[in-house]
């Protein structure tokens, strides 16, 4: 047993990834579920980068909607992150992290504003929270905003 | 233009590839890169450590010498033996035909050990003296860490260390944790290597006993007291990590024996200083 003492510090280190990739994995999964489930229920409310709205008709109203989100990262996509960074390269453990992000900011944008039409206008920010301060929680920030456009009479030409 | 409604067909954002298949081939690649520094690294301390002149060796004696950490002597009687120590060391000098300092220091322990320190500096740990029975089994045992002396040994050991040190300094941009856990790696890396390093000393030792003594008795005693089983495993004495198993120390020591056809006459007994 005592053979066993000096690996302590090996298992400090490797603890953390083993349940940060656990997790980690199993909530990537269930926010992909979501994800896929409400981009497929909101898909009939238009969102595009353009100025001018898609649909025919006179405009009745418009407004400005956000939706914004944070998300960390867990321990495991950090420690891939953190030898990415030592040969250098595309830092894919954060892909889905980023990917999400923006994903879940723009369905919180279009769950703002239910009566909408169409929404034009959008834009995208990030921030990383703590940046790269040592030991720092490693989080980002999306926010989406956009123009919610109520039509006079929707469909009519 | 006509507003259609669809989702794209797959994601081009996200790589698809196994979140693992990444990790672990930087990791291996890394850790592949470094210990093939070390070994080289290694190599290089050897050299380095080989090729120094006597008055760098006994400079950097002197620098470290400073540094060693003191211990409080065994209580009372801890002088007495010390002193004792000090004379059995002092009287192999010739033999070992060591030039360097070398000071004897007794330390209050339960673990039969002696270890050798920078600057010089021979720890014996009490317990030691209650695992030999003879004046030449101990002046074997000393004899060992005076040839760890004489080979350097600690000199290499501080120079992997430093070389190991700055590895994990170089990859992690932080000293602190990366070497605690490479710490254990190390050791395991280092064994075959210190091996090498106890049996060359166990050979020197044997050379130095039969000089001082004319004969080879009492050679074994140590490890043959630590190998009668009553001690099994004894955490923290470098004779049972590093060191070759006992049973494998004690052949090679009487195979050395025969070979050089070494005389084994009565030891002289071991009066320990009350």
């Amino acid at each position: 047993m005592e053979a066993l003492f000096p690996f302590l510090p090996l298992l400090v280190w490797v603890v953390p990834i083993v349940l940060g990739f656990v997790f980690g994995q199993i909530n990537d999964k269930r926010h992909y579920r979501s994800i896929h489930a409400r981009e497929q229920a909101w898909l009939h409310l238009p969102v595009t980068a353009s100025r001018y709205p898609l649909l025919p008709g006179k405009v009745a109203r418009s407004e400005l909607v956000g939706g914004s989100v944070v998300v960390s990262v867990d321990y495991f996509k950090r420690a891939a992150a953190g030898l990415r960074s030592i040969v250098g390269g595309p830092v894919k453990s954060y892909e889905s992290l980023l990917d999400r992000a923006k994903r879940e900011a723009v369905l919180r944008l279009k769950e703002s504003c239910p009566g909408a039409h169409e929404i034009v206008n959008l834009r995208l920010e990030t921030a990383s929270l703590s940046k790269n301060a040592r030991g720092g929680i490693g989080a980002v920030e999306v926010f989406a905003f956009a123009t919610a456009i109520y039509m006079v009479e929707p469909g009519a030409a | 233009m006509k507003y259609q409604p669809s989702l794209p067909s797959r994601n081009d954002n996200v790589s698809d590839e196994h979140p693992l298949k990444d990790f672990l081939s930087i990791l291996v690649r890394l850790a592949a890169l470094a210990l093939f520094a070390f070994f080289l690294l290694g190599l290089l301390v050897d050299t380095v450590v080989d090729r120094m002149d006597a008055s760098t060796e006994a400079s950097l004696t002197r620098l470290l010498a400073a540094k060693a950490p003191e211990v409080a002597a065994a209580p009372g009687r801890g002088n007495a033996r010390e002193a004792q120590l000090q004379a059995l060391v002092d009287s192999l000098r010739s033999c070992a035909r060591s030039t360097g300092p070398a000071t004897v220091r007794l330390t209050e322990s339960k673990v039969p050990n002696a270890v050798v320190l920078p600057g010089g500096n021979i720890y014996v740990f009490s317990a030691l003296l209650e695992h030999v029975q003879s004046e030449n089994g101990l002046a074997f045992v000393l004899a060992h860490e005076m040839a760890h002396l004489s080979h350097r040994d600690h000199l290499r050991a501080l120079g992997r260390g430093i070389v190991l040190y700055g590895l994990a300094a170089l990859l992690s941009g932080d000293t602190s944790a990366l070497a605690s856990v490479l710490a254990p790696v190390r050791q395991l890396g280092d064994a075959n290597y210190s091996r090498t390093r106890e049996a060359a000393a166990d050979a020197r030792a044997l050379q130095v006993l039969a000089c001082r003594y004319g004969h080879a008795g009492g050679a074994t005693e140590f490890f043959e007291a630590l190998d009668d089983g009553k001690d099994d495993v004894i955490p923290g004495s470098h004779y049972f990590a590093s060191h070759p198993a006992m049973r494998a120390r004690i052949a090679a020591l009487r195979a050395e024996i025969a070979r050089q056809r070494m005389r084994t006459a009565d030891v002289v007994p071991l009066v320990v200083s009350k």
